[in-house]
């Protein structure tokens, strides 16, 4: 027999139908591809594994065919530079490199190799630094990350190549010179985990050689190095003969480690509490505790859990050198928190902590509330108190007479100044004899 | 649908057929995401379980006897994924009754309001069923939708009678005061 309740949501939603999602299948067939893989339909493997080897087949052959082209272009684009070169003067040769953070580099991760530039280098007796294979690679990811990165011009030079071709088979034997210039880091101080970027930002033919701890490697204009250091240690400046020009020292400092300890479910002033403490000396502590982001700020710390369940506690320390790191545990917390209340007393017993009803907590926090018995058989209100130390002693309130025992009654009380993440009502059952 | 058109896409999928297990995706997902959605949160973990569900059903499609309805047998695929996804989340999911939801009685008539909320929409049906503890809402679902008796239902979730019954008394008294609730939203 149903009611109109029942009947009502039987009605709404037996046959509901939520509306289709075009992505609904997509991703299911990757779970069924990804099933497959395991126990495997071997013909498709065999496909797609083929399909696979064609697609890597038909693209390197594509970028090989490609290279080639690049390789005359950059040729004739060094032949052109020749020809200007005598009227560039030294003017805008000033190099800037700079840290960034992590974050912000993050997402052009894999640039590294790229943004360095691989020239080979021949020198002539002038001591004049000529390039020979000029392969290189600018690619867009790296625009980015630098502003000065004029992104037009590979196109350009693309673009010129039938005249440069041209000019290059004129038997031009004049060679591009390159400035070789010492950079200057402008912060020299990262934590562990932060990258250093040089980054050329001189003039068309300033050009830094430099070497970081084995490796030597050349920045052409508009590009950059990004490293990520793991000790302190020094850049060189090197020029075409690979003698010093320039040294800068760069430190590394070590990440903090924090660590923390933590009680939890214990109970102080009717209160559940999880206490933190971390040791250690550090610029600053801050702490956030579960989905709230409680923030409390100093090295110990306390929150009040009142679900049941795991929460998370995380600890963020910045040490001297301003360094951050941080440290998450989790928490589980046993029981909801229901102001500690017993569900039976006796009104009738001898012992006297045992007579009348009370949530625990409510005679051991600060906190105004207003606590009713109901019986839930016809709703009524059976006793009503907001004072902790007049609890209810098993008495209905309108008669003055003693209420049946061996039956389940309703408490709710209703907290007039709660705490900010603790909820106003609480209620349970209770039962005396 | 033709009967046999679904039993020819149903033997092609028995054969691991991708087309024809994409027909079949496309032709019951709507209402078994309804189905799903009744027993989560949200329609994103839903739609996970309907995925889990699926594969189970081109798992055993072989199985299927074309004896009953189809769309019954996958439903009730559907409904065993949701109950295994509440256990998977929870450790004893089905016992417990963490929230009381306080009857007060002073402000409205049971008897008006159940009236009131037969021109509600399905969209606030399922909003309101969704709020539902997971304790509460498999029993609301397996005993008002799925027709399901309180034995049958102790059985599936592991519990005794009594919890079955007292956890749908409680769902009913929840959902009357989730529905107070956006209902005196609804008219601000």
């Amino acid at each position: 027999m149903k009611d109109n309740l029942e009947k009502v949501f039987k009605d709404k939603l037996d046959q509901f139908e939520a509306p289709y999602d075009a992505s609904a299948w997509e991703s299911m067939n990757s779970r069924l591809d990804a099933k497959q893989g395991i126990g495997g339909n071997s013909l498709f493997k065999w496909i797609a594994g083929s399909a696979a080897i064609l697609a890597v087949v038909a693209v390197s052959t594509y970028f090989l065919m490609k290279e080639e082209v690049n390789n005359s272009n950059e040729q004739a684009k060094i032949a052109e530079q020749s020809e200007s070169l005598e009227n560039d003067s030294d003017a805008n040769s000033f190099v800037e490199t700079e840290t960034i953070e992590k974050k912000s580099i993050s997402n052009n991760t894999g640039t590294d190799e790229n943004s360095q530039v691989n020239i080979e280098t021949q020198e002539n007796d002038n001591g004049e630094f000529v390039e020979n294979t000029p392969n290189v690679v600018l690619p867009e990811a790296k625009e980015a990350s630098s502003e000065d990165f004029k992104s037009g011009e590979n196109h350009i030079s693309n673009a010129e190549t039938p005249e440069n071709v041209q000019s290059n088979n004129d038997g031009s034997s004049a060679k591009p010179k390159y400035n070789f210039i010492a950079g200057k880091l402008i912060n020299d101080k990262v934590c562990k985990g932060e990258s250093i970027v040089i980054r050329n930002s001189g003039g068309k033919n300033d050009i830094i050689k430099l070497q970081i701890e084995n490796d030597v490697f050349s920045l052409k204009k508009a590009n950059a190095h990004e490293f990520k250091p793991e000790h302190s240690g020094s850049i060189l400046y090197l020029d075409g003969k690979n003698n010093v020009i320039g040294k800068e020292e760069y430190i590394v400092f070590e990440v903090p480690n924090p660590d923390f300890n933590m009680k939890a479910n214990i109970f102080e002033d009717g209160l559940p509490i999880a206490k933190c403490e971390t040791y250690g000396d550090y610029e600053s502590v801050v702490w956030t505790f579960g989905k709230e982001n409680h923030e409390i700020k100093g090295r110990k710390a306390t929150h009040h859990f009142f679900k049941k369940g795991e929460h998370d506690v995380t600890l963020t320390v910045t040490d001297y050198n301003g360094c951050k790191n941080s440290k998450t545990k989790k928490v589980r917390i046993e029981d909801n928190y229901n102001l500690m209340a017993v569900d039976a007393f006796k009104p009738n017993g001898t012992d006297p902590r045992n007579k009348i009803f009370m949530p625990f907590a409510l005679t051991q926090r600060d906190v105004n509330f207003t606590l009713t018995i109901v019986d839930p058989r016809d709703n009524s209100v059976i006793f009503s108190t907001q004072d902790a130390t007049k609890g209810w002693d098993g008495i209905d309130q309108r008669t003055g007479s003693i209420t049946p025992s061996e039956t389940v009654y309703i408490w709710k009380a209703q907290l007039e100044n709660p705490l900010p993440n603790e909820r106003q009502v609480y209620a349970g059952t209770v039962v005396h004899n | 649908m033709e009967h046999d058109q679904l039993k020819e896409i149903i033997q092609r999928c028995a054969k691991q057929d991708r087309a024809a297990q994409k027909e079949l995706f496309e032709l019951f997902f709507g209402k078994m995401l309804g189905v799903c959605m009744r027993y989560t949160k949200d329609r994103d973990r839903a739609q996970e379980v309907v995925q889990e569900g699926f594969i189970k059903v081109f798992d055993k499609l072989g199985e299927f006897d074309f004896e009953g309805s189809f769309e019954g047998w996958v439903r009730r695929i559907m409904v065993n994924a949701s109950i295994d996804a509440i256990r998977k989340r929870n450790r004893q999911p089905f016992s417990t009754d963490e929230e009381f939801v306080f009857n007060d009685s002073s402000s409205y008539q049971e008897h008006d309001f159940d009236e009131d909320i037969t021109k509600m929409k399905a969209e606030y049906a399922m909003e309101a069923i969704q709020e539902l503890s997971p304790a509460y809402q498999t029993v609301f679902n397996l005993y008002v939708i799925e027709n399901y008796s309180h034995k049958e239902i102790a059985q599936i979730l592991g519990v005794s009678e009594g919890t079955s019954k007292s956890n749908l008394a409680k769902a009913k008294q929840n959902l009357r005061v989730i529905l107070k609730k956006k209902f005196v939203k609804l008219d601000r």
